[in-house]
């Protein structure tokens, strides 16, 4: 996976032509119990490659837009909230959120139903068999729902989960204006997948060489040079700092303290700060 | 600074007259239903070092419940078994490293997670406030006799000593922790970390984030069930499970969490009324409550009481 394969180019640019002959096909809904008297949700379903249909909850701020916007996307994890998990409810108020679920999650698991341990492995034996090839698709597609909204400033439109989906995401979509993402298993940095690599590789030792073929169409360092998009790094300075280097906007670099505090207090007041705002809104016992 | 503020608060938890009595009662209920075991090798999780197997058992309303059970490859003797109680969203991963430590470790995988979701699915968003209406309802009633069916399994095993379990888990994991500890006395050390499902209407109140919104969006909608709300979730509460603990306990949290408040956490340690109890709050700390820094003080608490 160290090395870029030869039709890297051509393997992606075939992901896109397949999104691009599929319809978005987007259908919203109120849900009102997710709403508040700071925004409005709505699930949405929408079609990704395959055709596959996928799954959303859409938070658009009340008041006058465009407002900047949040694309969530799908973390390693079966489920997605309407905002990640300890964020401030209020965040709904100022961005337009998409918190988006990729094939195999939740509200997304017909017919392929992820498992957990197991969808990182789900048919790494071919780049084009891996279920990743969809999963990054279905980032693009939700990127592609998001920026058609026309609540949207897309002078402002971020791709945020801490894994590497949102540097191939913004690779493929150069509208996204920032990243936040933290390099892992794509990037051999050790998280909670690499178990399940472990695994595999135990089980069919013979495989080694198809799965590090596999993998390296999804190296986010061979996506780096199609990132236009402001990035903010999470990890070690010295296996980030060439990826940094590589990504053709600016890369901001920061390792964990070990503490979802200061690291948290760090993501919000660059996301504020670089989509235009003083002030992070943060959640009450992070304030001052 | 932050310490002070939070220890503060007063907590709006009271505990119903009828807490035991209805908790006996369904735990009596949970006692008539047979576990029906199945233990499945997965030998594509096992390791040359530890065997992993897919357990599943019957709970309360006859919901099927997986677990992931882990054993050392060599061991003499009868082993203590750590329990490591699920989170809230994410599905448990399966907890080998114990087990290189001389524990029998299992992860629970509770009702509505996906390996135990075939017959209850009310998702994520959805589980904090399933039938939250009525205590008899309630998702948590089912979850709590879940995690605390993994100690039968446990008890059922041959390979395991029945006078060395522990428990363990970081939030929903952590509330799981003070119910499973405090409705099952043969729980013999336990550790919570950040724990969820302690002061839920304070909470949701205090947090301003998922997964307590849920209450918080429930009752925006359904503002006249407040009452009934309150009313169910006070038999839920760990602040009132507490009383119940009667093992040794670590609890740790962080003075700055954004998901379980310490608010909520300062008044769950004064509830629990224990000869041997050892409080860690983490100023600087958000939901990861400290936990890679405390790591080597909570692995010796276990090694002291379960001596692996």
């Amino acid at each position: 996976m160290d090395t870029r394969p030869g039709d890297f180019d051509e393997y992606w640019q075939r992901v896109c032509g397949e999104l691009n002959a599929i319809p978005i096909a987007a259908d919203e809904e109120e849900l009102p119990i997710r709403s508040t008297e700071f925004c409005d949700c709505y699930t949405v379903r929408f079609t990704s490659i395959g055709p596959y249909r996928l799954f959303g909850y859409l938070s658009v701020p009340r008041g006058e837009g465009p407002f900047p916007a949040l694309l969530s996307g799908p973390g390693y994890r079966s489920a997605v909230e309407p905002l990640f998990q300890g964020e401030a409810n209020e965040k709904r108020g100022r961005f337009v959120v998409f918190s988006s679920a990729a094939r195999g999650q939740r509200n997304a698991d017909q017919p392929f139903a992820a498992a957990f341990p197991g969808l990182m492995t789900e048919g790494i034996d071919s780049p084009d068999s891996y279920i990743y090839r969809g999963i990054v698709a279905d980032w693009v597609r939700a990127a592609d729902y998001l920026l058609s909204r026309p609540e949207v400033d897309r002078s402002r439109v971020a791709a945020v989960k801490h894994d590497s989906l949102p540097i191939l995401t913004a690779a493929l979509r150069p509208q996204i204006t920032h990243v936040v993402a933290q390099p892992g298993s794509f990037f051999q940095v050790a998280d909670k997948t690499s178990a399940e690599l472990d695994d595999h590789l135990r089980m069919f030792p013979s495989k080694r060489n198809l799965v590090e073929e596999t993998l390296a169409y999804f190296n986010p360092a061979f996506f780096a040079g199609a990132v236009h998009a402001r990035a903010l790094l999470w990890g070690a300075r010295e296996k980030i700092e060439p990826l940094a280097a590589a990504i053709a906007g600016e890369a901001d670099i920061r390792q964990s303290e070990q503490s979802l505090y200061r690291d948290g207090l760090v993501e919000e007041r660059w996301l504020a700060e670089q989509l235009g705002f003083s002030e992070p809104i943060l959640p009450p016992s992070w304030r001052p | 600074m932050a310490e002070h503020r939070a220890s503060d608060h007063q907590t709006s938890v009271r505990r119903p007259n009828d807490f035991d009595a209805f908790w006996d009662d369904v735990l009596e209920q949970a006692a008539r239903i047979p576990l029906n075991t199945t233990v499945e090798l997965a030998e594509l999780r096992s390791t040359p070092e530890v065997a992993v197997h897919l357990v599943h058992y019957d709970s309360l309303d006859g919901v099927r419940i997986a677990g992931w059970y882990c054993l050392p490859r060599e061991r003499s003797g009868k082993l203590p078994a750590i329990v490591h109680m699920p989170g809230y969203i994410g599905e448990p991963e399966i907890p080998r490293a114990g087990a290189t430590q001389g524990y029998a470790t299992f992860g629970a995988i509770t009702r509505g997670k996906l390996s135990s979701n075939s017959q209850f699915n009310p998702g994520f968003p959805g589980l904090l406030t399933h039938g939250i209406e009525d205590r008899d309802s309630y998702s948590y009633r089912g979850l709590y006799i879940d995690a605390t069916r993994v100690i039968d399994f446990l008890l059922s095993r041959d390979e395991i000593d029945p006078e060395r379990i522990g428990v363990t888990g970081g939030s929903q994991g952590g509330g799981l922790t003070i119910s499973t500890a405090a409705l099952r006395p043969e729980v013999r050390a336990a550790v919570a970390g950040a724990p969820f499902l302690c002061g839920f209407m304070d909470a949701a109140r205090l947090a301003h984030s998922y997964p307590y919104q849920e209450i918080a969006d429930y009752l925006r909608a359904y503002p006249e069930r407040r009452a009934a709300v309150e009313k169910t979730l006070a038999y839920f509460d760990g602040i009132n499970f507490a009383p119940r603990v009667s093992c040794p306990i670590s609890v740790y949290f962080g003075l700055q969490d954004n998901i379980c408040p310490a608010e909520t956490v300062f008044p769950l340690c004064e509830a629990l009324c224990l000869p041997e109890k050892h409080i860690y709050p983490a100023d600087g700390h958000g939901h990861d409550a400290g936990r890679v820094q405390l790591s080597p003080t909570l692995d010796e608490f276990f090694k002291t009481h379960l001596q692996p």
